[in-house]
């Protein structure tokens, strides 16, 4: 079935998070400093989904990334004692995420041969001709998203898909605001310009 | 349009198409795509790409239902054996801080007093005929018992008010210093008897021993708990009395004619350990559950 349909033409696409009041978060993360085990899993139960997709971004190994989001929540167990609610709970937990996929990067590149590189381009790649068999804009654009670099990858799905501000997704990076539009910005040219690229090639066949 | 005001609307409209804008900025968005298409054009690009993003996301896998668990395990291998370990070293150095940070605030008259009491007793019992060195098991009791009587209390602390403002409480500060005062004494009483013992070889270490630490320990507690509800004046006087009553009795248990009844009842009630030392301890639980509730009392009278 053609699903182009269930995508109305103009949709504000509300945060896929909900956002319920800070406190209680900052109330939970203040029960893990205390030793709250299942405030552990309370952490878990909002944010795993969204850390793992957010953490699939940048690994794609999939075990790999099942490591980051364990390590993850070693970590916050182990420093909600120092969380001093500066940033948000959410925007914190996904910073060390971030932290977590470097030194799983760094890990695996000291383990295997190779550095990094299978992450930035993965076996799944589709082939020009599959993208354009797509027929449909969207579909096109979201197979396209793996070709794209990481970073630019990642702030995408950062705003997009986890609803952050440039300003959480700057703390969440650690950049300044600015390169976090420009980055926005690289990755929307760039996804377009691999659709376009994937239809000329077609039609030079 | 000016160049500037679009390059303006264009940065928010990532944001206003996740969402994340604020409700002003969202508003004064809205308000300029009315006019400009060149926006209206620019939105349309990043609703797509934010709507490629979801598909793609979307359909991306779940973590599997172990990871939770694996990281517990990892929390659990990782910290039990250290934080144990800290967790003790912490409270033992807490303990001692406590203790030092106490011993300043006990009188200082009550170490020379304690001291020099016991000496006392200690020569008393050598210059003694007796084989037991009962002289000195008379000394011991009474020493402690005052020595107790003084540590707490707002007419004893100097610091009462910092102690009232510290988050240290009542209950730690007494058992802080009944354990460096009692220690002090039972350490006094301990060598004192061991000079006996080393000078009068008739005197058998345990048998001394036995005969003066079931009454000082429960005469120090009593005199800690009537120190706590009626002050260390009314303490010191209450454990003179008993004690002398005491003294008075065992001269009299002597079977002889006229002895005052009751007197070889208390004699024996003084020197069963076996009935002293729990109801010591029991006087002693006795004066940590009033210690709070007298402490709140003061607390009141002084604001």
């Amino acid at each position: 079935m053609d699903s182009t349909h269930i995508w109305p033409t103009i949709v504000q696409i509300t945060p896929s998070v909900d956002k319920r009041p800070s406190d209680a978060d900052l109330l939970t993360i203040e029960r893990i400093a205390a030793g709250d085990k299942r405030a552990l899993e309370e952490i878990y139960s909002r944010f795993g989904k969204m850390l793992f997709r957010y953490i699939l971004t940048l690994v794609v190994d999939r075990q790999l990334a099942e490591e980051v989001l364990q390590d993850t929540l070693v970590a916050v167990w182990k420093g909600a004692h120092r969380f001093k609610g500066r940033s948000s709970v959410r925007t914190w937990i996904f910073g060390i995420a971030r932290r977590k996929v470097r030194d799983a990067n760094r890990r695996r590149s000291l383990t295997t041969a190779g550095p990094g590189e299978a992450e930035s381009l993965p076996a799944s790649e589709p082939s020009p001709e599959e993208i354009v068999l797509l027929n449909d804009r969207r579909k096109q654009l979201a197979a396209c998203l793996k070709r794209l670099a990481p970073p630019q990858r990642e702030v995408l799905a950062l705003v997009f898909f986890q609803g952050f501000s440039y300003k959480e997704a700057a703390e969440i990076l650690g950049v300044p605001v600015g390169t976090v539009r420009s980055r926005l910005n690289r990755a929307k040219n760039t996804l377009q310009m691999f659709v376009q690229n994937s239809a000329t090639e077609k039609k030079d066949e | 349009m000016s160049n500037e005001k679009f390059e303006h609307i264009a940065n928010l409209l990532p944001e206003y198409v996740s969402g994340s804008l604020e409700l002003s900025e969202e508003q004064r968005v809205r308000e300029h795509l009315r006019s400009c298409t060149e926006c209206q054009e620019e939105l349309a690009s990043w609703q797509e790409v934010s709507e490629a993003v979801n598909l793609a996301l979307e359909s991306s896998p779940l973590p599997s239902p172990h990871v939770l668990e694996a990281a517990w395990a990892t929390i659990n291998k990782e910290n039990s054996p250290v934080r144990a370990r800290s967790s003790l070293t912490v409270k033992l150095s807490l303990a001692l801080q406590l203790l030092r940070s106490q011993l300043p605030l006990v009188r200082r008259k009550i170490w020379v007093a304690s001291a020099v009491t016991m000496a006392i007793g200690c020569l008393v019992a050598l210059m003694s005929t007796g084989a037991t060195g009962s002289a000195f098991a008379v000394f011991a009791p009474i020493v402690a018992a005052v020595g107790v009587a003084f540590i707490y209390g707002p007419e004893n602390d100097p610091s009462l008010e910092i102690a009232l403002s510290t988050p240290t409480k009542p209950r730690l500060v007494l058992l802080a210093r009944l354990t460096l005062v009692y220690g002090y004494d039972l350490t006094l009483a301990l060598a004192a008897t061991g000079v006996l013992v080393l000078v009068k070889a008739e005197i058998g270490l345990w048998s001394l021993v036995s005969l003066w630490i079931g009454p000082m320990l429960f005469l120090s507690a009593l005199a800690l708990l009537l120190s706590l509800l009626f002050g260390s004046t009314a303490a010191v006087l209450a454990a003179m009395a008993l004690w002398g009553v005491r003294l008075v009795a065992e001269t009299y248990s002597v079977p002889s004619f006229g002895a005052p009844a009751g007197a070889e009842v208390m004699d024996a009630f003084w020197q069963t350990n076996t009935i002293l030392l729990p109801l010591a301890v029991l006087l002693l639980a006795v004066s940590f559950l009033c210690v709070s509730y007298s402490m709140a009392l003061t607390q009141g009278k002084e604001s």
